[in-house]
């Protein structure tokens, strides 16, 4: 037990002018010297002011102590140590520097009402065990803090009601002590020291508690930004599958990434991936990373009886969770148990609207996975129905090219080139003409309130006016669209006599359309006008070509619908970092700088002992470096003031902070959208970075330039040149963030020349949007 | 006669660390706030010899405060202070009318005064962190 508190003289001067107690009692020397005070009354105040300086220094000494606490728990912290493991530090170390009989860290639900004790130190004698949770109202020192909000004192539970009080009496503690862990500005729980029956705890161990539990703040506030970096790293992942999906990766490589980098993220046991064939109800294991403890090994088969997470997503169609294996009948589930996996959670592959398979996440043992487990499965199980579509679609396209050759590799070459929609419609009507030997072609989207567009037309892609069909044409599609079969006219007296004439003053002998399927749903028609007859194969001929519309549209859209999800990625992730920054600044930053001015008081106001200074020192330079370390790491990740201040602020003190000199040209015109200025400026800063590593150059431009719908950043200098994409990490993460957008990065950089990056990047990018229109 | 100092932050364990060190350094701190509107409040009533402002006022916009603190001829002198470096908010703190800027760990009462003392000089050297 440490020592009792010190006489009075020198608290009352604190509590009265609120000066640290060495100096007020110097004073009170001064003025009763100055005063001419008795000798004996002189002596008296000397002697207050040895005490306290005493004082003082067993102070200093203890915050010195505590300091070596928070580095040990610091270090528990930074070495990833579970939550636990920091918790039980900090009661130890506690108990340690307090010399009570125990300490204990209880948490509060404010929702629930109700406490949970996280660790105590009691051993034997402790009240409840570690991990129950009890009502608030029943622990009394916990009612007490949680309405006080400050540290609050108990004397003793003698009269105190309730089990929790009975239990303490029982147990021999007396004095009890407790202080409010405040976690961004509300009460995360609580700190209590308890100590032996009879025992008096002096008066100052209310703020050294209340010190304590700053630690244990701050060691949250590590563990949250812990959490944070852990979902960046997520969608770090997810942005690796995308870009292997972006680049027309086969699904078995994707499933393989997906398996791998979700179950690094989620940290589960294992990852599968499942085949579901609803004919025959029976579901495939494509692929699992459980090793000898699959229930299923890869390639085998079992029916949907045996699939308890594929029925309740057939059921659900969104993601499921499944808490335990023990009251689930069927051989699956008991081999799960078997090998102790535990909690699980699904989520659907859905690929042309039907389910067609599902990734399954599954625990170890008692492990319980955190809330977020079900979206990032599904964001996963996303990206690979992509990648299945994608394949579907290649093999179609495969499978048509083998049989009409040459016209439908043109078309297919087209489509792969990303020519726009019009260009792609056209070609396909110029070949369908060609291959049938008639002289005109259309192309049109039927919409749902049975009027139609015309897409593309033998003529190309501008001939014809206001997008509108043909009398004859319209007519046919209106049969098409009733029937969804193909259709034909070529005796003219069974129509209207409008459009019969309309046929001979265009000299139509015979029309034929067929429908154009997207999804299982009529997306469109071919029509094809001839002067004679058409052959009776038409229609079946026509099949080839409305399946290349199809196809075609399937890639334009999975291929929007990518950058559309790529996109939704960069922004989750650059809004978490954007998060975490400010936590850092908000929280832990503040708390250091915090710190390290009170250290400095500690140093102003009294005369410390060399040991003590030294001390001192030591902590202070440690800070400085921490609080360094910290800055320069915020600086990384993210532009805190980009949104603020813009781009031209932004990039100039980029250029700034450039070793080499740099003129930054930036239009003074209207903002860009976020996504597309925190892209722009990403590009710009790892550009600068990398010329200041490898480049050797005199100058460095950046030229940001914009028109009505793109925006295109060039970073040039003048120095050797020779950079590749492959080499840089950094220049490849960039590929990837401009990508991401719908934008294309290239760079230049022969030997000798110079290099020069250039993003451009489309200013009209939705995130949210998931189907742009045809 | 001692230097007054307003301290205009929102973050509650800042101010009162830093209160605590100006203190004991000799300046007189006369008030805090927490709000750009508190600010102007206590800035007419204190009339503070200088005022610390903090460049990220939670949602608040400290150079704005700046701004309007020393405007329509008030001779009060405003110090921005922040996190961040003096370099990454040169372009954002010109024309705030305040007469420097400190970063918050180099804080202490001889640099305020300094700063208060010479107001038309923008720019002081960098403080060592902490500095005693």
């Amino acid at each position: 037990m440490s020592a009792q508190s010190l006489p009075s003289p020198a608290d009352a001067a604190e509590s009265l002018s609120g000066l640290p107690p060495d100096e007020a009692a110097l004073q009170r020397v001064a003025m009763l010297v100055a005063e001419g005070a008795p000798p004996s009354t002189v002596l008296e105040a000397v002697r207050a002011t040895a005490i306290a300086t005493a004082r003082v220094r067993e102070e200093s000494r203890s915050l010195a102590e505590q300091h070596e606490a928070l580095h040990r728990v610091a270090t528990l912290v930074a070495q990833r140590a579970e939550p636990k493991a920091v918790f039980t530090a900090v009661a130890v170390e506690a108990s340690r520097i307090l010399g009570v009989a125990a300490v204990s860290i209880i948490s509060h639900n404010a929702e629930a009402g109700t406490l949970t004790k996280i660790f105590g130190t009691h051993g034997r004698r402790s009240a409840v065990p570690d991990g129950v949770t009890w009502p608030a109202s029943e622990s009394p020192e916990g009612a007490l803090v949680l309405s006080a909000g400050r540290p609050v004192r108990i004397d003793d539970y003698a009269d105190m009601p309730g089990r929790i009080a009975a239990i303490h009496r029982d147990r021999g503690f007396g004095q009890t002590l407790a202080a409010p862990i405040i976690v961004d500005g509300t009460i995360w729980g609580y700190l209590a020291a308890y100590g032996e029956a009879d025992e008096i705890l002096p008066p100052e161990y209310e703020k050294r508690l209340a010190d304590f539990t700053h630690l244990i703040a701050t060691a949250i506030s590590y563990m949250q930004a812990r959490d944070d970096l852990r979902l960046a790293q997520t969608q770090d992942a997810l942005r690796r599958v995308a870009t292997l999906v972006a680049q027309g990766a086969e699904p078995k490589t994707v499933f393989t990434a997906v398996a791998v980098e979700a179950s690094r993220i989620l940290g589960v046991g294992a990852v599968s991936i499942v085949s579901y064939d609803a004919e025959t109800e029976t579901y495939t294991k494509i692929f699992g990373t459980h090793g000898p403890r699959a229930a299923v090994p890869d390639g085998g088969q079992w029916p949907l009886a045996d699939c308890y997470e594929g029925a309740l997503m057939l059921q659900t169609g969104g993601p499921v969770r499944i808490d335990d294996w023990t009251d689930i009948p069927g051989p699956v589930a008991a081999r799960h148990r078997e090998q102790g996996l535990g909690q699980t959670v699904a989520a659907p592959v859905i690929v042309d609207g039907g389910i067609w398979g599902h990734l399954a996440a599954f625990g170890d043992g008692d492990e319980i996975l955190p809330p977020g487990c079900e979206t990032r499965l599904a964001d996963f199980a996303f990206l690979m129905a992509s990648a299945i579509s994608n394949a579907h679609v290649r093999d179609e396209l495969r499978g048509l090219a083998e049989r009409q050759g040459e016209a439908l590799r043109r078309v297919a070459t087209l489509v792969a080139g990303q020519a726009p929609p019009p260009v792609i419609f056209s070609a396909v009507a110029g070949e369908a003409s060609r291959a049938l030997g008639v002289p005109r072609v259309d192309v049109g989207r039927c919409h749902e309130d049975g009027s139609l567009t015309l897409l593309g037309s033998t003529g190309g892609p501008d001939d014809h006016d206001d997008h509108a069909f043909s009398k004859i044409g319209q007519c046919l599609a209106g049969k098409v669209m009733t029937t969804g079969r193909a259709a034909r006219i070529d005796d003219w007296t069974t129509v209207s006599a409008l459009v019969a004439e309309a046929a001979s003053d265009e000299g139509f002998g015979s029309v034929v359309g067929a429908p154009i399927m997207v999804e299982g749903a009529l997306w469109g028609v071919i029509v094809v006008f001839a002067d004679e007859i058409l052959r009776d194969d038409t229609e079946t001929r026509l099949t080839d070509f409305t399946h290349l519309v199809a196809s075609s549209i399937a890639i334009v859209d999975a291929r929007n619908n990518l950058i559309a999800s790529r996109a939704r990625i960069v922004t989750a992730s650059d809004e978490t970092r954007r998060q975490i920054e400010r936590n850092l600044h908000d929280g832990i930053q503040q708390r250091l700088v915090a710190l390290g001015l009170d250290l400095l008081a500690v140093r102003t106001r009294s005369a410390l002992p060399r040991e003590a200074r030294e001390g001192l020192d030591g902590i202070t330079r440690g800070l400085e470096a921490v609080l360094e370390e910290i800055r320069v790491f915020s600086q990384g990740l993210h532009p805190a003031l980009l949104a603020r201040s813009g781009l031209g602020p932004s990039l100039r003190e980029l250029a700034r902070r450039s070793p080499i000199p740099v003129s930054v040209t930036v239009p003074t015109g209207p903002r860009f959208s976020e996504p597309v200025e925190t892209a722009v400026y990403y590009v710009v800063s790892e550009a600068l970075a990398n010329a200041a590593k490898h480049s050797r150059a005199g100058r460095i431009s950046v030229t940001v330039d914009s028109d009505a719908t793109t925006v295109c950043a060039v970073i040039s200098d003048d120095g050797v040149g020779g950079a590749a994409l492959g080499r840089s990490s950094g220049l490849i993460g960039l590929v990837d963030r401009v990508e991401a957008l719908g934008g294309r990065l290239t760079l230049q950089s022969p030997v000798g020349r110079g290099t020069s990056i250039s993003a451009e990047l489309p200013l009209g990018v939705q995130v949210a949007q998931e189907r742009p229109v045809l | 006669m001692s230097l007054s100092c307003l301290i205009v932050d929102d973050n509650g364990e800042f101010v009162s660390s830093a209160t605590r060190l100006l203190s004991l350094q000799g300046l007189r701190v006369v008030g805090q706030a927490a709000s750009a509107d508190e600010a102007v409040r206590m800035a007419d009533a204190l009339s503070p010899d200088v005022t610390l402002v903090d460049v990220e006022l939670g949602d608040e916009d400290g150079i704005e405060l700046a701004r309007r603190l020393t405007s329509g001829g008030s001779s009060a002198s405003v110090i921005l202070i922040s996190l961040r470096d003096r370099n990454e908010l040169s372009e954002l703190m010109a024309g705030s009318g305040a007469v420097g800027f400190l970063r918050k760990d180099a804080l202490n009462a001889q640099a305020v005064a300094d700063l208060t003392s010479h107001r038309r000089q923008r720019n002081v050297s960098p403080e060592p962190p902490f500095a005693s």
